[in-house]
C-alpha cells in the first residue's frame, strides 16, 4: 500500500493496482524480493498487510542496473544534451 | 457503518484471483477503497474500485485454469479411452452392429450435408456478394415468389434511391442461331446492362470489361461457343449474323422455337470462360441492353421499358452501397411499389410486393421463373426428415444395446463407484465410449459415402439439379462435428442411466438388476419396426404406382414411333423425303408431343353465348395423318381435312369436349361452328395428352391442322431393325438440313421417361426402407444374441431336464415375437392410413389395398423371424454340457 502511495506522491503519477502487483509478483518470482504477511488491520477488513523486503540478489541486481544506467548516461556526449536543450 | 465496495466485482475478483495472492491484494483493494471514500466519496470510489478490479485481471494474477487437484486428469482420460477400446473389442458383434448401423445412417446424413455444401459453393466468387441482392416479385395468390421483376425497376432504383450503388437488369430473350463464315451455332442468353461486370465478378478471357456491353449490337460469348464458332481465330471484334428463334431460356426445353427472325450483325466484344464459375446464372451469350432499343424500333421485340405490370421477364440485381442494410432496401422497394403500382388497375398487381433476396440465399431459395433448375428447400426438408428418421433408428439401436448390456457393466460400475468415481466421471466414461464408436462409424461412413455418391449422381433428377458433390476440408470438419454430436446423442441415455446404479446393490445383488427398463426397450424396438414397416409399404406402393404409369393405356399407339424435331425445317419437305424409305410405315406431324409435359391452352365458345362463357380446352396442332398414325379412334364425323392453307378452320374435338360443351352424343357436335369460325368435323375417343402425374381427368381437347405450328414429325417405322432405320433417317435429314443435328426420340421411351422422377422416388425410398429394416434387424439380432448368451445356463439346465430344441427356441424368441407382432399391429394400419391419405390427392393412382400392406408386413415378418431364429436356434441346439461344465 505504501509502495503505491510512495510512487504516486514522488513521481506524481497514478499507478494501477494490477500493474503494481504483477510487477511485484514478477520480482518475487525472480527472487529479487521476498514477502511476509503482517498483522490484519481494521481498515483492511481483517486482511493481512504484506511486507516486501529486498534480498541480497535483489540488491545486486538493482546496483547492477543502476551502474549500467549511469554508464549509459555518461556515454551521452554533453554536446548532444546542450544542443537538444537549445 | 463500514462502506462496502460493489459486491459483484469483489466476488468476481475473488473468483479469478490466484489463491496465494488473494488475501493481501484484496486487503490492498479494500484499504485504497476506504481511503478514497474519505477523499472523493462513495460513487467515485466505487468506479475506481471497478477499474482496479478490471485492471487486475491479468495473466500473472489470474489463477491457473486447473488446480493442483486435477493433475492426474491425463491418466484418467487414458484409462477411459483404454477401457472404451477394450469394451468395443471385447464385444465385437455388438460393436459391429453399433458401428455399422451408425455408419449407414451417418453416410445418408453426410450425403445431405454434401448436397447443402454443394449448393453453398454457388456465387461465392463475387467480391461484393454480401451487398448484392436479387429482387423477387410476389403476388398474394401464388405462394412462391417470382425471381423476376418489372423491367423498369432497375432504372428506377438506381436513379431514385441513393442507397443503391448499381443495378443490373438481365432479360432473357436471346435464343437463336449465330452465323460466322458458314458456321452456325445455337446460342441462348441474356440482354445485360453494362453494369453487369461491375456488380458481378465474371472475368473476361479477352475483351474489356468496362466497355464490352456498352455499345448496341455487341455480344459477350462463352469460350465454348467461341471455340465452336471461330475455332482457333481470335473472336474479339469479329462480326456475326444473328437470327432469333425465341429458344426457351433460361429453362432450356428442347423446344424448337419459332421461324428465325434476323436481328442483324453483332460484334463480339468479349469472351467469358463460363466453366470457371459456379453461379446460378448460366448463359452462352450476353447481349448489350442497348441493342433492345434498335430492336424496338424495328418491331422485332416488344417494348416493356415502361411496363410495371409484366414482372415475369426480367431479373433485377441490386448492389447496395457499403454499410446499407437489407431493411433499407426493403423500405425503398415498398416505397417504390406504393408509388408506381398504385395506378395500375390490372388484377395481377393487386397486393403486389417486391422483396430483396441476398445473393448467397439465391441458390437454396428457388423462386418461380428461376434461372436454373435447383432443388427447392422443401426437397431438402423431405430428405432431411428421411435421413433423421434413419439416424434416430440407428441411435436407438445403440441406446437399446447399451442398456441391455447394463448387467454386464453393473459390476464394473459398482467397483468404480466404490473406489471413488463420481457420477460425472462415469457419465464421461460412457460418453467417451459412444463417441469412439461414433468416430469409428464416421470412418466407415466416409467409405460408404464414396459408394453412395456416384449412385446418387446417376439418378435421373440429377441431370437437372447438377449436383457435383465435391468434398472439401470444411465439409470434413462438419462431418467430424456431426459424428461427435451423434456419439453424444446416442450415448446420452445409457450414460445417464447406467451411472445411477447404486454401488452396493450393483455389487451385492447382481441378479436383481433388470437389464434396463424392459418397457422402454420394447417401445424403442417397436417404434423402429413400425418405421421400417411404413417405409417398406410406401416403397412398394410407389413402385406399384410407377409400374402402373409405365403400363398405362394412353389411348394411342406409341410403339415404334420416332419423334423427330423439325428445328425449323419444312415438315412437308422432310416427310416427302422420309416417306421414300421402305422402313417408314407412316408419317404425321404435330406441334407438341402429347403426354410428355407440354401443352397449349385454347378456349371454345359457342356463338351467341353469354360473355365469359368459355370452355377451357387444350389444343394440339396436327396434320391429317396424326389420327390414323397414332391409332386414335374417330367415333363420329370424319378426320381433319388435308389442309394446305391457314384459312381452313376445321377441328376435331375429343369426347370430353363434347360433354363439356353440353352435347349428349358425339354426333350432335358435328358441323357446329364455334366462335373464331372453328368448325367441328369429327370427334375422337378420349386419349391422354397430359402428364399422368398432373391430372386424372381428361380435359377437352381440340385438334386443328395448322401446318405453320408443326415442330415434330411422328415417324412410324418397322420394328425389326431400329438402329439401321435410324441411320437411314439421319442420312435423309442431313440431306435436307445439313446444319442442325438430327434430333429424335422413341415415343414410348419418351413416355416412360416422364415417370423417371417417380422412379427416382422409388429408388430413394426403397433404399431408405432397406436401410431402416437393416438397422432394425441388426438391433434385433443384437438383442437376440444377448438374450441367448445370458440364458445359456438356463437353456442347458432345461435341456438336461428333457426340453426339446423347439420348445427352447420358442421360449427364447417369444419375447421378440410379441414385439414383432405388436409393431405390425401398430405399423400396418398406420402405414395403410397415411399412404391412403396422400394417395387420394394423386392423379391416376394405383389401387392400394390390404395386399400391399400384407406384402410389406410379410417382408418385415420374414426378415424379423429370420434374425431371431438364427440366434435362438443356435442357442437351443448347443450341447448343454458345454454351457454347464464351466461352473
Amino acid at each position: 500500500m505504501s509502495i503505491k502511495n510512495e510512487i504516486e506522491t514522488r513521481l506524481e503519477r497514478d499507478v494501477s493496482m494490477g500493474a503494481m502487483h504483477s510487477s511485484l509478483i514478477r520480482l518475487e518470482d525472480k527472487g529479487y524480493i521476498k514477502s511476509s504477511n503482517g498483522e490484519p488491520t481494521e481498515e483492511r477488513q481483517g486482511r493481512p498487510r504484506r511486507y516486501f523486503e529486498i534480498t541480497a540478489l535483489g540488491k545486486k541486481a538493482i546496483a547492477y542496473s543502476k551502474s549500467t544506467r549511469e554508464e549509459l548516461w555518461n556515454a551521452i556526449p554533453k554536446v548532444v544534451l546542450e544542443i537538444s536543450r537549445a | 457503518m463500514k462502506e462496502n465496495p460493489p459486491r459483484i466485482f469483489l466476488r468476481f475478483f475473488r473468483w479469478y484471483c490466484h489463491r496465494r495472492l488473494l488475501d493481501h491484494i484484496e486487503g490492498d483493494l479494500l484499504e485504497v477503497y476506504d481511503q478514497r471514500i474519505k477523499k472523493v466519496g462513495k460513487r467515485k470510489a466505487d468506479v475506481k474500485f471497478i477499474i482496479d478490479v478490471v485492471l487486475l485481471f491479468r495473466p500473472s494474477i489470474i489463477k491457473p485454469l486447473e488446480g493442483h487437484q486435477n493433475l492426474n486428469n491425463y491418466g484418467m482420460l487414458k484409462n477411459y479411452f483404454k477401457v472404451s477400446i477394450r469394451n468395443i473389442l471385447k464385444y465385437k458383434a455388438f460393436s459391429f452392429i453399433n458401428v455399422f448401423g451408425l455408419a449407414v445412417a451417418m453416410s445418408i446424413c453426410m450425403l445431405i450435408i454434401l448436397m447443402l455444401a454443394d449448393q453453398n459453393r454457388y456465387d461465392q466468387f463475387h467480391e461484393k456478394k454480401d451487398r448484392i441482392y436479387r429482387i423477387l416479385s410476389s403476388t398474394p395468390p401464388s405462394r412462391q415468389p417470382y425471381a423476376t421483376s418489372p423491367y423498369p425497376l432497375a432504372l428506377a432504383l438506381k436513379t431514385e434511391y441513393p442507397i443503391v450503388e448499381e443495378t443490373v437488369c438481365l432479360t432473357p430473350g436471346v435464343g437463336g442461331d449465330a452465323t460466322y463464315h458458314q458456321r452456325i451455332v445455337e446460342m441462348r442468353g441474356y440482354f445485360a446492362d453494362p453494369s453487369f461486370f461491375h456488380v458481378f465478378d465474371f472475368e473476361l478471357e479477352s475483351g474489356n470489361k468496362s466497355t464490352a456491353l456498352s455499345e448496341p449490337n455487341s455480344m459477350v460469348i462463352s469460350s465454348a461457343l467461341a471455340h465452336q464458332l471461330f475455332n482457333n481465330e481470335d473472336p474479339l471484334g469479329k462480326t456475326i449474323e444473328f437470327a432469333d428463334r425465341q429458344l426457351s431460356f433460361p429453362q432450356r426445353f428442347d423446344g424448337v422455337g419459332t421461324p428465325p427472325v434476323k436481328w442483324g450483325s453483332f460484334t463480339i466484344t468479349g469472351v467469358i470462360d463460363e466453366k470457371k464459375y459456379t453461379s446460378h446464372l448460366q448463359f452462352d451469350v450476353l447481349t448489350s441492353s442497348s441493342t433492345r432499343q434498335l430492336l424496338y424500333a424495328e418491331r422485332k421485340l416488344e417494348d416493356f421499358s415502361n411496363n410495371w405490370e409484366w414482372y415475369y421477364r426480367t431479373y433485377t440485381y441490386v448492389l447496395l452501397k457499403p454499410g446499407k442494410h437489407i431493411d433499407d432496401l426493403q423500405a425503398s422497394l415498398n416505397d417504390l411499389v406504393a408509388r408506381k403500382c398504385i395506378n395500375l388497375k390490372a388484377e395481377q398487381v393487386k397486393g403486389f410486393k417486391l422483396e430483396p433476396q441476398k445473393l448467397g440465399d439465391v441458390q437454396l431459395g428457388l423462386a418461380g421463373n428461376d434461372t436454373n433448375n435447383r432443388m427447392p428447400m422443401l426437397g431438402y426438408y423431405f430428405l432431411i426428415i428421411l435421413a433423421s428418421v434413419i439416424m434416430i433408428t440407428a441411435c436407438l439401436n445403440y441406446t437399446n444395446l447399451s442398456v441391455a448390456r447394463a448387467l454386464t457393466r453393473a459390476k464394473e460400475i459398482g467397483v468404480r463407484k466404490v473406489t471413488g468415481a463420481g457420477r460425472k466421471s462415469l457419465i464421461f466414461q460412457f460418453l467417451c465410449e459412444s463417441i469412439i464408436t461414433a468416430i469409428l462409424a464416421l470412418v466407415m461412413a466416409i467409405g460408404l459415402l464414396t459408394m453412395i455418391k456416384p449412385a446418387f449422381k446417376n439418378l435421373w433428377v440429377n441431370q437437372y439439379l447438377n449436383f457435383e458433390l465435391p468434398s472439401s476440408v470444411s465439409v470434413y470438419f462438419v462431418f467430424t462435428a456431426f459424428a461427435l454430436l451423434i456419439g453424444f446423442i446416442a450415448g446420452a441415455y445409457p450414460a445417464f442411466h447406467l451411472s445411477t446404479f447404486q454401488p452396493i446393490l450393483a455389487l451385492m445383488h447382481l441378479g436383481s438388476i433388470k437389464p434396463g427398463k424392459l418397457g422402454l426397450r420394447k417401445a424403442l424396438s417397436v417404434s423402429q419396426f413400425v418405421i421400417s414397416l411404413f417405409f417398406i409399404t410406401t416403397a412398394i406402393l410407389i413402385f406399384n404406382q410407377f409400374k402402373h404409369f409405365i403400363q398405362f393405356d394412353y389411348g394411342f399407339d406409341s410403339k415404334n414411333v420416332v419423334n423427330i424435331e423439325l428445328q425449323g425445317t419444312d415438315y412437308q419437305k422432310l416427310s416427302n423425303e422420309l416417306s421414300g424409305l421402305p422402313e417408314v410405315l407412316d408419317i404425321s406431324a404435330t406441334d407438341i408431343v402429347p403426354a410428355t409435359g407440354r401443352s397449349n391452352g385454347f378456349q371454345l365458345k359457342k356463338i351467341n353465348s353469354k360473355e365469359g362463357d368459355f370452355v377451357d380446352a387444350y389444343i394440339l396442332n396436327v396434320n391429317d395423318n396424326f389420327i390414323p398414325n397414332l391409332g386414335l379412334k374417330i367415333i363420329a364425323g370424319k378426320n381433319l381435312p388435308v389442309s394446305r392453307d391457314s384459312t381452313d378452320r376445321s377441328i376435331v374435338v375429343n369426347e370430353a369436349a363434347t360433354k363439356k360443351m353440353g352435347y349428349q352424343y358425339p354426333g350432335e357436335i358435328i358441323g357446329e361452328v364455334f366462335e373464331g369460325q372453328w368448325k367441328v368435323v369429327g370427334v375422337v375417343k378420349d386419349f391422354r395428352y397430359n402428364l399422368l402425374i398432373n391430372t386424372q381427368e381428361i380435359h377437352p381437347l381440340v385438334l386443328a391442322n395448322q401446318p405453320f405450328q408443326f415442330q415434330y414429325l411422328n415417324v412410324k417405322i418397322h420394328s425389326s431393325d431400329a438402329i439401321g432405320t435410324l441411320a437411314k433417317l439421319e442420312a435423309k435429314w442431313k440431306k435436307i438440313d445439313p446444319i442442325h443435328p438430327f434430333k429424335y426420340e422413341f415415343f414410348d421411351e419418351q413416355l416412360a421417361s416422364t415417370h423417371k422422377g417417380v422412379f427416382d422416388l422409388v429408388s430413394i425410398l426403397g433404399f431408405i426402407a432397406f436401410l431402416a429394416i437393416l438397422i432394425s434387424c441388426l438391433g434385433l439380432l443384437g438383442m437376440a444374441t444377448y438374450t441367448a448368451e445370458r440364458r445359456t445356463k438356463e437353456v442347458g439346465i432345461r435341456k438336461v431336464l428333457g426340453a426339446e430344441d423347439r420348445s427352447i427356441a420358442i421360449l427364447l424368441s417369444s419375447e421378440f415375437l410379441k414385439m414383432l407382432a405388436l409393431s405390425i399391429c401398430i405399423g400396418a394400419p398406420f402405414s395403410y392410413f397415411v399412404n391412403n391419405f396422400w394417395l387420394q390427392y394423386f392423379p391416376n393412382r394405383v389401387e392400394f389395398g390390404i395386399g400391399t400392406v400384407l406384402l410389406g408386413t410379410s417382408i418385415l415378418l420374414l426378415l424379423g423371424l429370420l434374425t431371431i431364429c438364427s440366434q435362438t436356434f443356435r442357442a437351443a441346439k448347443r450341447n448343454p454340457v458345454d454351457s454347464l461344465k464351466m461352473d
